[in-house]
């Protein structure tokens, strides 16, 4: 679907509502990407006044969620939405929920760059950072693809979304593997890893919500629920379907 | 014993309509969805309709199940009332009329020349836009049609039908103290009801309703609307409605007309939330230019 969702109803007040229930939430995903970076960077550069900015900031998000609710409560009561408007209505509302929560993990990644400097007084090592940037890489890549494909309501960036879910499982699944032996070597850096395997689970379950939102925009566009559906299959299925 | 429309099949200008036919029609191609209805009370067949020389209704098939609300849906003039009006003959009143194809009630073609339509239109029922009591009393209004169809044989009997029926049509708690009285002095919301109820007298199978809550208020409309959802429990119910609140709210599938074709029919929950053509989501989204 290429055309704007939000457009071509004979009531233009409508098409303004819809419109800017969308950028709010649009507006709230660039926060919680903002946020994850600002999380991320501190914790590879060892900035706790950083990290401390972020679980300040936090607050934010919240009156975002608040916002958007109030939004999308007032539009459910005055314009009874129908079809495509109520799929985009309800896939904002859980977009709203997952951005949410992308933001509180970004709070856990800069509570524990706080744990790990000023309680333990221990950087971690490159070796380790090098898979808080990769996963960071892979999540940050997919919430921005998802937020995308839920402005433009387009299915082939939300198979992307899913595409990269795959790829942000493995890359975590190697670095649990790597942190288990890392700490194998040397158990006084439990604690240290502890807080390592939190950010990365932080970072994994960004991807997570991100496909959630993903999984919306097919809602969106197709009216079909492919929660809970095996991803693999759903994309060979939708682009078979595209490519006949 | 009642016969199937497939056996009843009669010859039109679009030729004889024969059990292939209605097999054929399953996968209609003008109309997405089914147009079928397991426990089909009215058969519909390529039904079209004109006025004169402009067709109103082009090739228009659909059931009306039992215990089923169907509601019908579009833009002015998209040929929604007129069909509702074929299904028991009231275009026969409208000069230059024509209606072709075929409408079988209970395997009974209702465009059989042989066919009385008076007891046709009281099996099938309708109820219109505007409440239109008789200018008698609450009483004689349920009284009248009994009466003249021969439904009861003494007074006590139609006494216990008026009741019955004003019951029936949630009306009766509130005019069995004045039952003398002119149903015209009720208000709309009662008068509308005082239609059912002398819609009902008449033991209809189908009832008719061509935007019935149109002039009342929302709380009218809601009594309406309640009595639709307990009338569904004995008669099967096609309803032409503008406020598409409504047909979500009342009926389980729904028909979408454009310019005299039937567009889509769907269940009312598939329609309202995922409608298959792009002419019925800008409907029903309120984007219709």
């Amino acid at each position: 679907m290429s055309d704007d969702v939000t457009r071509g109803h004979t009531v233009r007040r409508y098409d303004e509502e819809l419109g800017k229930v969308r950028g709010l939430v649009l507006e709230m995903g660039e926060y919680a990407l903002e946020q994850l970076g600002s999380a991320v960077q501190a914790l590879i550069t060892g900035d706790a006044t950083l990290a401390r900015r972020v679980v300040d900031k936090e607050r934010r998000l919240d009156l975002f969620e608040l916002d958007t609710d109030e939004a999308i409560f007032n539009l459910i009561a005055k314009r009874q939405p129908a079809a495509v408007d109520l799929r985009l209505i309800i896939a904002l509302s859980k977009a709203t929920g997952d951005l949410e929560r992308s933001g509180d993990k970004a709070n856990q990644i800069a509570w524990c760059t706080i744990r790990l400097l000023e309680r333990e007084g221990q950087q971690p090592p490159a070796k380790l950072l090098h898979h808080v940037r990769s996963l960071h890489g892979m999540s940050s890549t997919m919430l921005e693809r998802a937020l995308e494909a839920l402005s433009k309501t387009d299915v082939d960036l939300a198979l992307d979304v899913f595409e990269g879910g795959k790829r942000l499982d493995e890359e975590f699944d190697a670095a649990l593997r790597h942190l288990m032996t890392f700490v194998m070597e040397d158990v006084t850096l439990v604690g240290l890893v502890l807080d390592m395997v939190f950010a990365l689970r932080a970072l994994e379950r960004v991807g997570d919500h991100a496909g959630n939102i993903a999984e919306q925009v097919i809602f969106v566009a197709q009216g079909r629920d492919v929660r809970y559906q095996n991803k693999e299959i759903l994309i060979e299925a939708l682009r078979r379907r595209k490519a006949s | 014993m009642s016969t199937t429309a497939a056996e009843v099949g009669r010859a039109t200008p679009t030729g004889a309509i024969t059990a292939a036919d209605l097999e054929k029609d399953r996968s209609f191609k003008g109309t997405i969805g089914d147009i079928t209805s397991p426990n089909a009370r009215m058969v519909c067949r390529d039904v079209n309709v004109y006025y004169g020389d402009k067709q109103a209704i082009k090739r228009v098939s659909l059931d009306i199940g039992k215990n089923e609300v169907v509601s019908m849906i579009g833009p002015s003039g998209c040929g929604k009332s007129t069909f509702l009006r074929c299904l028991n003959r009231m275009n026969d009143t409208i000069p230059g009329c024509r209606v072709t194809g075929l409408i079988a009630l209970d395997g009974v073609d209702v465009y059989d020349k042989k066919l009385d339509v008076v007891p046709l239109r009281a099996q099938v029922g309708m109820v219109f836009q505007k409440p239109n009591p008789f200018p008698k009393s609450i009483y004689e209004n349920v009284a009248y049609g009994p009466r003249i169809h021969g439904l009861t044989n003494n007074k006590t009997e139609l006494d216990e039908l008026v009741e019955t029926s004003l019951r029936k049509a949630g009306l009766w708690e509130e005019v069995k103290d004045r039952l003398d009285q002119p149903g015209t002095g009720l208000s709309g919301g009662q008068q509308q009801r005082l239609c059912i109820a002398r819609t009902i007298a008449v033991s209809p199978e189908v009832i008719l309703m061509d935007e019935p809550c149109s002039a009342l208020d929302p709380i009218a409309t809601a009594k309406i609307e309640e009595l639709i959802d307990e009338l569904r429990e004995n008669y099967s119910i096609a309803i032409v409605t503008h406020s598409m609140q409504q047909a979500a709210r009342v009926s389980q599938r729904t028909a979408y007309f454009h310019l005299g074709d039937l567009v889509e029919v769907g269940e009312t929950d598939q329609i309202f939330t995922n409608p298959q053509h792009k002419l019925t989501e800008d409907y029903i989204t309120g984007r219709f230019g």
